[in-house]
């Protein structure tokens, strides 16, 4: 079973105490950001202990949730020292793709708390996202799979994984917005 | 060529040192309805390659060039290319992307063609009977494909019943191709995942973007700073040096040596101590089996090549294929996928696949900017009434009929290579 999953076979014997609301109110935080390209402020709703991973499957494949990225070629997988290059990528002029930045609408629906130990919890959404580029609009839908740990901070995302429901990036072909 | 010449499409001055090419050949739907005909269903296509096909049964389906393809290894193990509609009235006979299966059975009226595309029953003995005597012994087939041949494993389609050979087509491409092959004393797989993206421009804007190096510090600055950035502190430099080659037939490439790393076979800093070993010891299998000199080309420089018309096929941080579908004279979809060695570790496929994506793909730190600025180009061409592209960068007239030129890295030879091609085929 991949890694991402296996999470959800184990027996609950303590969690963190996360409830729905609380999972919500935080990814429509990160929804926010994201829209707001407030891409710093989303930066910073990153654990900053241990491993993290930003992750988007590959398109037009039959089962995506089955797929790892050591040995299938994914759209993105990042790890902590490249989404942090990501951010300073996608700030700079020489950003050419996003030059006139797409608007973009984060959309997340039917949020269940999958699993949780003392830790952290792995949360799973629907999410549609809408990006318009000049007079174009295109909707990205998926599934998203997120683990989030509870930190001194506040709540904090470890991984953040998206399974596009896409047979392939028709419009607006380069993905460069975050999902 | 000493003198001047001039055709619809192309406006060389060789004593001006200029070589113009006319937007037209990227914004006039009737120049794309004629060179579909002319030069797309005129060349060698890639395809596909033999590892996605490689046991009997296994097929796959794929659209090139505007046409539907159903490609297979049949039960005796031959490898056959068929256009994936039945005989009966149309439909295609095969609707996934892939497969393994003894025959293919048209879902319209039950139709069944065994894998070498024999039709073998017409869907019920009562239908069968209904047919004339020996409807369904061999009389009826799966149309196949006039032309399909395989290189160094890369399967291509050619649509011309009167085509070359693909080997006298690739000319001096084929040892790229070769090279590629000699990755792996056991051969090449095709790994999984695949990128398909749209890119809304003429899909020789994108040809000639994948080996021009000249666009590598304006376009790619934010990407050779994310590399400076890795290698910080290991003492290495990144200094790029190549040249750009042409193969005749209008294929070229342009060869690069730069500390990018490849899992076949060079270390850098970011793969991490932990690997080097294993990287260095890969170094030592290639070279052992090829040779040197060769060994050290195939682990040390990234070839861009761009196979006449539409294969772009980048050897460098991964082998990753580029089939490029054009959809409209500004609109093509990209099919991008990567092979690797079949016996590579699962440390050194990780590796691979990471390193690639950095840099490859609709959402690695490269790729993006290229396509953000063949729509530009685009864009332009059909918005003003600007007439003719410039591609006269480190351009001499005796290039034109020498085998196999040789330029500098950041010079357009590649291109005008591309365009004499493409303004001979038209003008045929
Ligand atoms: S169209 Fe295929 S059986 Fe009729
Ligand atoms: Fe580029």
């Amino acid at each position: 079973m991949p890694e991402h999953q296996r999470g959800e076979q184990n027996v609950q014997q303590q969690n963190c105490g996360l409830n729905r609301p609380e999972v919500e109110d935080f990814l429509y935080l990160e929804a926010d950001h994201l829209d707001q390209w407030a891409l710093d402020e989303w930066l910073g709703l990153w654990s900053e202990s241990g491993e993290l991973s930003y992750q988007v499957a590959p398109t037009g494949e039959d089962d995506p949730g089955s797929l790892e990225s050591s040995s299938t070629m994914f759209l993105i997988s990042d790890n902590r020292y490249r989404l942090e290059q990501r951010i300073v990528r996608m700030k700079k002029n020489s950003f050419h793709a996003e030059y006139v930045r797409s608007r973009t609408r984060h959309m997340y629906g039917h949020v269940r708390i999958i699993h949780q130990d003392a830790r952290q919890a792995g949360v799973q959404f629907n999410a549609s996202v809408y990006r318009t580029k000049g007079s174009e609009t295109v909707i990205y839908p998926s599934l998203v799979r997120a683990t989030l740990a509870r930190t001194p901070g506040g709540l904090r995302l470890v991984k953040k994984r998206v399974e596009l429901d896409l047979y392939c990036l028709a419009t607006m072909g380069a993905l460069t917005i975050l999902l | 060529m000493d003198k001047c010449y001039k055709s619809r499409f192309l406006n060389i001055n060789p004593a001006e040192k200029t070589f113009l090419v006319h937007r037209d050949a990227y914004r006039d739907p009737e120049v794309f309805a004629l060179e579909q005909k002319k030069v797309l269903h005129k060349s060698w296509i890639a395809l596909a390659h033999e590892a996605e096909i490689a046991k009997p049964g296994d097929f796959i389906t794929r659209t090139v060039v505007g046409k539907d393809l159903v490609l297979n290894r049949d039960r005796n193990g031959v490898v056959r290319g068929f256009y994936n509609s039945c005989r009966h009235r149309g439909a295609a006979v095969c609707r996934d992307r892939g497969g393994n299966s003894k025959s293919f059975v048209c879902p319209y009226h039950g139709w069944v063609y065994r894998d070498d595309g024999v039709l073998v029953s017409t869907g019920s003995p009562e239908a069968d009977a209904a047919f004339p005597d020996g409807f369904c012994d061999g009389r009826t087939t799966l149309l196949s494909v006039p032309n399909l041949q395989q290189y160094a494993g890369f399967y291509f389609v050619n649509f011309d019943p009167d085509a070359q050979s693909l080997e006298s087509f690739l000319g001096g491409a084929a040892d790229c191709l070769q090279m590629i092959s000699e990755h792996s004393a056991v051969g090449m797989e095709v790994i999984s995942g695949v990128h398909e993206y749209e890119i809304n421009a003429n899909y020789k804007l994108l040809c000639e973007n994948s080996y021009d190096g000249y666009h590598l510090s304006s376009v790619h600055a934010s990407y050779v700073e994310y590399l400076v950035e890795t290698m910080k502190g290991s003492g290495m430099e990144l200094k790029p040096v190549g040249a750009a080659r042409s193969f005749g037939h209008g294929h070229a490439c342009f060869e690069i040596a730069i500390k990018a790393g490849r899992a076949v076979a060079q270390w850098i800093p970011s793969m991490g101590e932990k690997v080097r070993e294993e990287v260095e010891a890969k170094r030592e299998e290639v070279i052992a089996r090829v040779g040197e000199e060769r060994g050290n080309v195939i682990c040390d420089t990234h070839r861009n090549m761009v196979i006449f018309p539409n294969s772009v096929i980048n050897d460098q941080q991964s082998v990753l294929v580029r089939s490029i579908v054009p959809t409209a004279y500004n609109r093509m979809m990209v099919r991008a996928w990567t092979l690797g060695p079949i016996d590579e570790s699962d440390t050194l496929r990780e590796i691979r696949l990471d390193n690639m994506l950095s840099f490859l793909g609709p959402g690695g730190f490269a790729t993006p900017d290229d396509v953000a600025m063949l729509e530009l180009c685009q864009r332009a061409y059909e918005a003003t009434d600007v007439e003719w592209n410039d591609f006269s960068k480190g351009f001499s007239a005796e290039e034109i009929t020498r085998e196999g030129a040789e330029a500098d890295l950041y010079d357009e030879l590649q291109m005008r290579a591309y365009w004499l091609e493409w303004d001979r085929m038209m003008n045929a």
